[in-house]
């Protein structure tokens, strides 16, 4: 009876264990609900602005400030109808107010650019550039013009023939600056001199030892107005990722 | 009996045991690796990546500063180095190396953004010589951003060839001054004068090479402001 009892005993228990491991989730894929989200802050005329984002749960602070020429990467929800509010630190003005949606796993980048009269932004979805099809393999950029200027610039990779699309640019619209959005590859990796000249073949800005490896994609982008206290400056954003 | 077999059992373990016991054994001597000197001016420092990974103490590496304390060890070919600027990160060098074991090497970086300059020496004690410990050898660098041609001084040591009107080094010109090259064991002033006869900097205090020293001695700084220049002294680990 004794030896009845104890089998029992240990059936209950090797029962339990096995059902109760069925409750244990440890193994489960998490459902994934981000976006990764950079921001870049090409506006000069104040000292910081701060990105207020709202994923369906309200305005929340991205930061606590970011100064001019910064640039920051974020992983946020993603949102059909997310909206984000940029203020500036000039008396909390806003300078932005737009929705858009932010799909999983995919990756955007926020750019804000003008004057407190005029404002500039817009939103790219950073994209493998078609019919690649090893993203690592290669390296890609694009440009955009976020100056104060009147002048139409041109990006120069060190003494190449400058890309087509980075040829006398004015002052990016948020329809241009979409519309640029596409990574051009290339295949001159190295290390680069990079120089911005106006129509003129004067020189605004020159940047020394830009990295351009292979799986590198980069947004360059001028900024500033020539003056002080904001001269030309080729600001370099690495994106963390592409989709 | 069953004591016998146990006693048998203990014995025996014990001796056949005994057999994987490696103190007497000659251990590997893990010598060799690389020294980062980082005379670049243009930047408060530098920051170090061997294929993609960075270096303890060297991220970043300060101006007029060298390390690690201990030299790193990357046996191997084809290694991947990086150094960036802590000026808008400009990466100032990417070139690949190999290292031997048993030998010690320095990477040295100077120049300016515009044009960055680097070279990896192979520190050897010098040929020929009988007994490392007893001697003291030298070897200079000029890494500063002047068009002039200096000449070290070692006390009132005779400057031997080696040491006299170096312009600004090319990586080939370094490399090609990696040798030490012996003096007389001493405590000296140091000091670097240009082919005019004019100082253009002198080291503070003195400078002990003692026996079993080896010293590279170097100009850094830039033109454009004289009171940059300065001899830098790394004692250096050679094999």
């Amino acid at each position: 009876m004794q030896t009845n009892i104890n089998l029992y005993k240990s059936i209950a228990l090797s029962l339990g264990v096995m059902l109760l491991g069925g409750c244990i989730k440890d193994e489960e894929t998490e459902p994934e609900v981000r976006s990764g989200f950079t921001v870049v802050n090409s506006f000069s005329e104040a000292q910081a602005v701060q990105h207020r984002f709202d994923a369906g749960r309200g305005f929340q602070p991205l930061n606590q400030g970011q100064g001019y020429r910064g640039i920051d990467f974020y992983v946020v929800p993603s949102c059909e109808n997310c909206k984000l509010e940029i203020v500036s630190s000039n008396e909390l003005a806003q300078l932005v107010d737009t929705a858009f949606a932010l799909q999983v796993n995919k990756y955007y980048t926020s750019f804000l650019f003008g004057t407190e009269e005029v404002p500039r932004h817009f939103i790219t979805e950073d994209q493998v550039p078609e019919g690649v099809d090893d993203p690592a393999a290669i390296a890609a950029l694009r440009f955009f013009n976020l100056a104060k200027t009147t002048d139409r610039v041109t990006l120069h990779i060190a003494d190449a023939e400058p890309i087509a699309a980075f040829r006398d640019r004015p002052t990016e619209t948020p329809k241009t600056g979409k519309d640029a959005q596409e990574f051009i590859p290339t295949t001159h990796t190295g290390t680069h001199v990079l120089t911005i000249r106006n129509e003129n073949g004067e020189q605004l800005a020159r940047r020394t030892g830009v990295a351009l490896d292979p799986g590198d994609y980069l947004t360059l982008f001028l900024t500033g107005d020539g003056g002080e206290p904001a001269p030309y400056y080729i600001g370099v954003v690495r994106h963390r990722g592409i989709n | 009996m069953k004591k016998l077999s146990l006693i048998v059992a203990l014995v025996a373990s014990v001796a056949l045991l005994g057999s994987c016991l490696r103190g007497s054994d000659p251990q590997p001597e893990r010598v060799g690796g690389m020294t980062f000197v980082n005379t670049f001016i243009e930047a408060n420092g530098a920051f170090y990546l061997v294929d993609r990974n960075t270096i303890q103490g060297l991220y970043p590496l300060d101006y007029r500063t060298y390390g690690p304390s201990w030299p790193v060890y990357y046996p191997g070919e084809g290694r991947r180095l990086e150094i960036y600027s802590s000026y808008e990160d400009a990466r100032l060098v990417d070139t690949t190396f190999s290292m031997q074991d048993s030998v010690y090497y320095s990477s040295i970086v100077y120049g300016t953004h515009d044009d960055p300059r680097h070279f990896i020496t192979e520190d050897r004690i010098p040929d020929g010589v009988d007994d490392p410990a007893a001697i003291a050898a030298v070897r200079f660098y000029n890494l500063a951003n002047t068009e002039r041609r200096v000449t070290l001084h070692i006390g009132e040591i005779e400057s031997v060839a080696a040491f006299r009107n170096r312009p600004l080094e090319t990586p080939a010109s370094g490399k090609q001054g990696e040798d030490f090259i012996p003096v007389a064991i001493g405590n000296y002033t140091v000091t670097v004068v240009d082919e005019e006869g004019e100082t253009v900097a002198i080291r503070q205090g003195t400078v002990d090479l003692p026996a079993g020293s080896y010293t590279s001695i170097f100009l850094t700084g830039d033109e454009r402001d004289p009171r940059t220049f300065y001899v830098g002294i790394v004692r250096q680990w050679v094999n």
